[in-house]
Formats: C-alpha cells, sequence, structure tokens
C-alpha cells in the first residue's frame, strides 16, 4: 500500500498528459485534483510501516517505509500541495502542462519522503528537480529563464557528485539500503569522505548559506503555486540528511562543524533578509535561514526537533509566499514600496499572523519545533534566541511596508486560501503544544525594536544593486561548491 | 534544408532495420544486454536520422507531433497500469506473469519503456528542431 | 595498472574545473556532460571483478547492479541536458 502514495499521482500525471493530443483539455483540473488528493486516502488509511516493493526480500528489494519522522514530512507535503493545487487550479485556468508538471512533482516529493534507499531517493528527488526547473522557467520572463538555468546548473552538479558519494559507499558496504548498509559500515576514511560529499551536496539543495544563492533568484520569478511549495521542496534534502545522520556513522567534529554552519547560515539569511527591497527575496532569504535551524537539529543529533521545525516551517512558508505572492500578482509587481494588504482583513490577518509564527511565537507550533532545537543544544542557546530577534525584525520589515500603500483586490479564492496556513498552524500548535509563554512578546518586541532603529539609521533601505550574466554566476557558484567541498572534505 | 540523394537513399533504407533492432533489444532485454531505454534509444535514431537527412518539415508530416504524444502518454499509462495490476496479485509491482512468460512483467514493462522513450526523444528533437526552421 | 574508479573521478573533476572556468552557458552544459560521464566510468569501475565474465545470466558475472544503476542516471542526464539546451536556446542573447 505505501508504493501507491506515489504510483497513483504518477498515473494521474500520464493521464492528464494524454488529454492534450486527445483534444479534451476540459478535463485536465478534475484529473488533476484527483491526483492530488487521492494520496490522502492512501495516507490515512495505510498506516506506518515497512515494505519492499514488488514481494522480495530486503537484500534484492527497494524498501519503502513510512516511520515515526517521515509521518510529518508526509502529512506536511499533502497539507501543503491541497493548497497548492486548490490555488493552481484557479492560476493556471485553461492550460494542461502546468498541471502534468505539478502531479510530477507531487510523486516526486512523496516518492523521496518514503523512500529508505538512498538510489531510490536520488531518482525521487531529481523528478522533483526536473519537473521544478520546467515550471520556474514557465513565465517566460528573461529573469525566469535566467533562474531556471543557474538553479538546473547548481541542482545538477550537486545530483552528480551526490551519486558519486553514493558510489563510495556502495564500494564500501555492498548494499544501497540504508538498513543494510547501517549494519556493515565501519568508520573508515573512505565512508567519512563519502558522507561529507552527501552533505555538501544536501546542503546545497537545501539552501544553506554559502551555496544558497539560487534559492532567492528561483523563488522570485516562478509562478506563485510552485513557490508556495518551495517550502517543501527544501525539505527533501534535509530528509536525506536525516536519513545519512541516523543510518551511517558522522564524526563528532563533522557534527561541530554541520552546526556552525548552521549558525552562520541562520544569521547571513537574516541579515541579507533585512537588506532586501524585493518581498519575494526577503521570504526566500528568510528560508536561508529557517533551514539553519533545522540544520541544528541535525548536526545535534536531534532528529525529532528537526522534524518537527521543518514541519513548522513548510506551512509557514507556504502560507506566506501565498499571501505575498497574490498580492504581487495583483499589483504586477514585487517592490515591498508597491504592495499592500490595506482593505483587505484576511491577507493582513495571514500575514501577521505567519509572521509572529516563524519568530517561534508560543501558541503556533513554530514554537513547539524551537522549543525541542533548543533541547538538543548545549552551547549557544542565546544564539537561536538572537536569530530569533533578527527574524522577527526582518518580518517587522515586511509587515510594515505592507500595511501602508494603496492595497490591491486579490482573487476571492486566493484570499480564502491564504487564511488556511494560519489555522493549520495554530490548530497544530494548540493540538500538539499547548503552552503558551509570555517570553515570546520580549522577543517580538526587541524585533521590532531592531527593525525600528535600523530603519532610523538608514540601513535597510539600501537595496543590493548588482547583476552578474548568468553564466559568470554559476561560474562562481560551482567554484564556491567545490570550495566548501574541500572545506568539509578537510574537516573529517 | 535536406542532404544529397544518396544520404537520403541510404538512410531510407537503414531506418526500418534499425527499428527491428530496436524490437530485438526490446523483446529480448531480460536474458541478453539491452532491455528498455537502449531500445527506445535506437528507435528514436532511425526517426531522428530521418530527420537529419530529409529535413524535419518532412519528418513532422509522417510522424505528426500529436500522434507521438499520444504514443507518449499511453505507454507512460500502460507502464503505471501494469504496476498497479500487480496489486491484485499481492504486493504493488508484483511479477505475476513469471509462470507464463519467461521474464515475467519484464517484457511488457520493458516494450512499454521502449516507446515510451522514443516517443520522449522524438518529441525533444521536434521542439528543439523549431531552432534550425528559424535559421 | 590505473583502474577505472581513478579515472572516473579525474574525469568528474575536470568536468567540475569546466564549469568552473567557462562563462558560456553552452560550454558548461557540455563540461556537465563530461562530469556525467566520469560518474559513470567510476560506478561501472565499482563493480568490475578481474576474471569475471559480462554482467548477463550466466553463472560469473561482473557486479551488475551498477551498470542498472547508471542507466537511470543516464536517462536523467540526457533529460536535464535537453532542458538546459532548450532554455539556453530560448534566453538567446542574453546569456
Amino acid at each position: 500500500m505505501i508504493p501507491l502514495l506515489a504510483a497513483l499521482p504518477l498515473s494521474f500525471a500520464f493521464a492528464t498528459a494524454l488529454l492534450l493530443p486527445l483534444h479534451r483539455k476540459n478535463l485536465a483540473k478534475y484529473l488533476f485534483l484527483t491526483g492530488a488528493f487521492v494520496p490522502w486516502g492512501v495516507f490515512l488509511l495505510g498506516g506506518e510501516g515497512s515494505e519492499i516493493v514488488g514481494g522480495w526480500t530486503r537484500m534484492g528489494g527497494i524498501e519503502v517505509a513510512v516511520g515515526v519522522y517521515s509521518r510529518w514530512f508526509i502529512l506536511a507535503e499533502l497539507l501543503l500541495f491541497s493548497i497548492a493545487a486548490l490555488y493552481s487550479v484557479v492560476y493556471f485556468r485553461g492550460k494542461v502542462k502546468p498541471f502534468v508538471l505539478l502531479l510530477l512533482i507531487h510523486t516526486g516529493l512523496l516518492g523521496a519522503f518514503i523512500s529508505r534507499d538512498l538510489f531510490n531517493y536520488y531518482i525521487y528527488m531529481e523528478v522533483v528537480s526536473v519537473s521544478t526547473f520546467s515550471l520556474v522557467a514557465f513565465p517566460g520572463s528573461s529573469e525566469a529563464k535566467k533562474a531556471a538555468y543557474k538553479y538546473l546548473m547548481l541542482s545538477m552538479i550537486s545530483s552528480y557528485f551526490f551519486v558519486f558519494a553514493v558510489g563510495l559507499l556502495y564500494l564500501k558496504t555492498g548494499y544501497l539500503n540504508l538498513y543494510l548498509m547501517s549494519q556493515v559500515v565501519t568508520q573508515s576514511k573512505e565512508v567519512a569522505a563519502a558522507i561529507a560529499i552527501a552533505f555538501t551536496s544536501l546542503l546545497l539543495k537545501a539552501g544553506i548559506f554559502p551555496l544558497h544563492s539560487w534559492l532567492p533568484d528561483a523563488n522570485s520569478a516562478a509562478p506563485t503555486p510552485v513557490v508556495i511549495l518551495s517550502g517543501i521542496t527544501v525539505n527533501v534534502p534535509l530528509y536525506g540528511m536525516l536519513l545519512l545522520s541516523t543510518y551511517l556513522p558522522l564524526s563528532v567534529q563533522f557534527k561541530a562543524a554541520l552546526t556552525s554552519i548552521a549558525f552562520i547560515s541562520m544569521f547571513a539569511g537574516v541579515g541579507m533578509a533585512l537588506l532586501q527591497r524585493d518581498a519575494k527575496r526577503l521570504l526566500a532569504y528568510s528560508t536561508v535561514s529557517q533551514m539553519g535551524y533545522a540544520l541544528i537539529g541535525i548536526g545535534t543529533g536531534n532528529p525529532l526537533g528537526a522534524v518537527y521545525y521543518s514541519f513548522a516551517h513548510s506551512i509557514i512558508k507556504g502560507g506566506l509566499f501565498l499571501s505575498v505572492g497574490s498580492l504581487s500578482d495583483a499589483r504586477g509587481s514585487r517592490r515591498l514600496d508597491a504592495l499592500s494588504y490595506r482593505g483587505d482583513v484576511l491577507i493582513a490577518v495571514s500575514v501577521i499572523a505567519l509572521s509572529l509564527a516563524i519568530g517561534g511565537v508560543s501558541p503556533f507550533v513554530s514554537a513547539l519545533g524551537k522549543a525541542e532545537i533548543l533541547q538538543g543544544l548545549t552551547w549557544g542557546r542565546w544564539l537561536v534566541y538572537l536569530a530569533g530577534v533578527g527574524t522577527l525584525a526582518a518580518f517587522a520589515k515586511l509587515n510594515y511596508w505592507l500595511s501602508r500603500g494603496v492595497g490591491v483586490r486579490v482573487g476571492g479564492v486566493y484570499r480564502l486560501l491564504s487564511i488556511i496556513p494560519t489555522l493549520l498552524v495554530m490548530g497544530f500548535g494548540l493540538y500538539l503544544y499547548r503552552a503558551f509563554q509570555p517570553f515570546d512578546a520580549v522577543t517580538v518586541g526587541a524585533g521590532i525594536l531592531t527593525f525600528a532603529l535600523l530603519r532610523l539609521s538608514g540601513l535597510t533601505d539600501r537595496g543590493i544593486g548588482f547583476e552578474l550574466p548568468v553564466g559568470r554566476d554559476v561560474s562562481i557558484n560551482a567554484a564556491l561548491y567545490a570550495l566548501f567541498l574541500l572545506l568539509l572534505l578537510h574537516v573529517l | 534544408m535536406g542532404m544529397t540523394l544518396v544520404v537520403k537513399k541510404t538512410t531510407t533504407l537503414v531506418a526500418p532495420f534499425l527499428v527491428t533492432y530496436g524490437a530485438y533489444l526490446a523483446l529480448y532485454g531480460y536474458a541478453s544486454p539491452g532491455g528498455g531505454f537502449q531500445a527506445g534509444v535506437i528507435l528514436a535514431v532511425s526517426a531522428i536520422l530521418l530527420m537529419t537527412a530529409y529535413g524535419p518539415k518532412q519528418v513532422k508530416k509522417h510522424f505528426p507531433l500529436g500522434e507521438v504524444s499520444l504514443l507518449e502518454g499511453f505507454s507512460g499509462l500502460f507502464l503505471t497500469v501494469l504496476a498497479l495490476a500487480g496489486l491484485m496479485f499481492g504486493a504493488f509491482f508484483l511479477n505475476f506473469l513469471r509462470p507464463y512468460l519467461p521474464g515475467g512483467t519484464v517484457v511488457p514493462f520493458n516494450v512499454g519503456v521502449a516507446l515510451k522513450v522514443a516517443a520522449a526523444f522524438i518529441l525533444t528533437f521536434y521542439l528543439l528542431s523549431r531552432w534550425v526552421d528559424r535559421d | 595498472m590505473i583502474d577505472a574508479e581513478t579515472v572516473g573521478v579525474l574525469i568528474m573533476l575536470i568536468g567540475l574545473y569546466g564549469i568552473i572556468a567557462n562563462e558560456k552557458p553552452i560550454k558548461q552544459v557540455l563540461s556537465v556532460n563530461v562530469l556525467s560521464v566520469g560518474l559513470v566510468l567510476f560506478f561501472i569501475g565499482t563493480g568490475y571483478v578481474p576474471n569475471r565474465t559480462f554482467p548477463v545470466m550466466p553463472a560469473n558475472p561482473v557486479d551488475p547492479l551498477p551498470a542498472t544503476l547508471m542507466l537511470t542516471t543516464l536517462v536523467v542526464d540526457v533529460a536535464l541536458t535537453a532542458l538546459a539546451l532548450a532554455l539556453i536556446t530560448d534566453m538567446g542573447v542574453d546569456a
């Protein structure tokens, strides 16, 4: 039953692609919605457990499993994709190909989260990536094509090095299945090198600091339903890192290096978010910062913290991109001083609530994530609080600019959909965490104060104003990838 | 665009044999080197060879874009239905034809993969040849 | 003798150097293809055991799993190259 999670959306994707040559384009959205919602049935009826595809044994087959941790990733993916599916039925009205690509992204995401076999995980990650490249280039503007090309090149390099690392592990242990690999692996130099290469590739795909520069371009140029899914697409490499750190031995200095990179990424993301003048790029840099939080969970050996934090972050970021994206589509521009949610109560409430949620304020589920992450940290807890203040300052900037100016009417369906992530985040928070900490008011106040100080000093109004030709951009980032790879290989 | 008469006649003679070779690789791929993807590439090469010899416009008249898309969609759907049909006999993707055919489900799966890959490659070359026509 | 895995790693590094050193997008796509060919060679080299025959049915095969995995990787490589080339020709003179 578990492989059906990935197989049913795939068959609906092929069926939807058939509609184009058969000249029945009006049935496309019904097939698309069926394909998007059918995995809910499989997920709720099937239980936990693991299964080998085809009825073979574990040594000769591909294992898929819904475990204690992957359950949260699959739930976040199903919730976020349902919202994105309803959004895209209105957004891509009359076209068929985006529906096919979105169903392929659904297949890939679900397949990646259920896989327990390294090569299977790589294949589904590639399915997600290739479909996302095509959808990022969909708007047809020159900026979208350049963003898609840059994302494609960097993701391809990191994918090939990930397969190289899988090959090294296969050479050393003789298995691709993670459970069997964990039984026979020994701590040797080649295994440590393979883990370092695999982690570098996954760090690039997750958008952690030095290797993040494809993320703002792709997230600001892509059409809004794809950007809503970007909250989950960065979770796939995080799940990969979780699998590697649970089943393979990581040395102590490697984990310390991961934690340091995570802290640097948190502060760099927040710093760059404070300097932005473009609303969607601000949200994209905040993703860079939040992925640092989740990486701390992996670096300190606390998988539950990473799982809860990324669950919260994906729904919050999806909701924020939905609201800000629909505002910018209605206005036609992404600049902060041109957008406003004045006069539109639903979007205003959802943006304010989700901004508080992303800072880790208590009745929302992100407070549970933050508490779990803090539980695993033995040093540097004040750094996490400081980064939280920085995040709240960046979102104070977003809300400050969005609350002034002239509002524009957004379509009815979009407004109704924008309140759903807020309700989900509140609902999960009350169900799972159920504690209210008044200390969070101090953090919120400090964030607003920081933003007020920065604005008075004029630091936040200077944008970053250079743009490279895309070939040189890719070369510089490939060089950064190579240097970072050498650095991580040196650490072990 | 197009090439000289010698090239055109030679490719017209050779292309059907490529299709035969591709069919052999697809059907016998479970027991000898070969298999779905390789067969699909050879099948596509037969059409692409004709495209380089005669020019894309003439080949598009004989193999219209709509029919190639239809082939691609149907073979993709056939593959997933074959995998889901294993559910009725036990597990997902179970090899339920093993008592009847040597190799079992692998043979129809290889044929499906070959057709899908061939259709996808031909479509890719049709789309990339749009820029060729512009020159 | 030099074995296939070492040569595979060297070709991968040459491909990575090619992406860093070239600024034109079409040359970068060609370098990525060199990278993928190096990867395939490395994988095939991991399965090689001396004095064994080809990886199909008879009793004494070389490890067949890397060859199968590399088929899938080649498919991904072809699809991505096609997409990258379509994007480059569409970007036209801006790149």
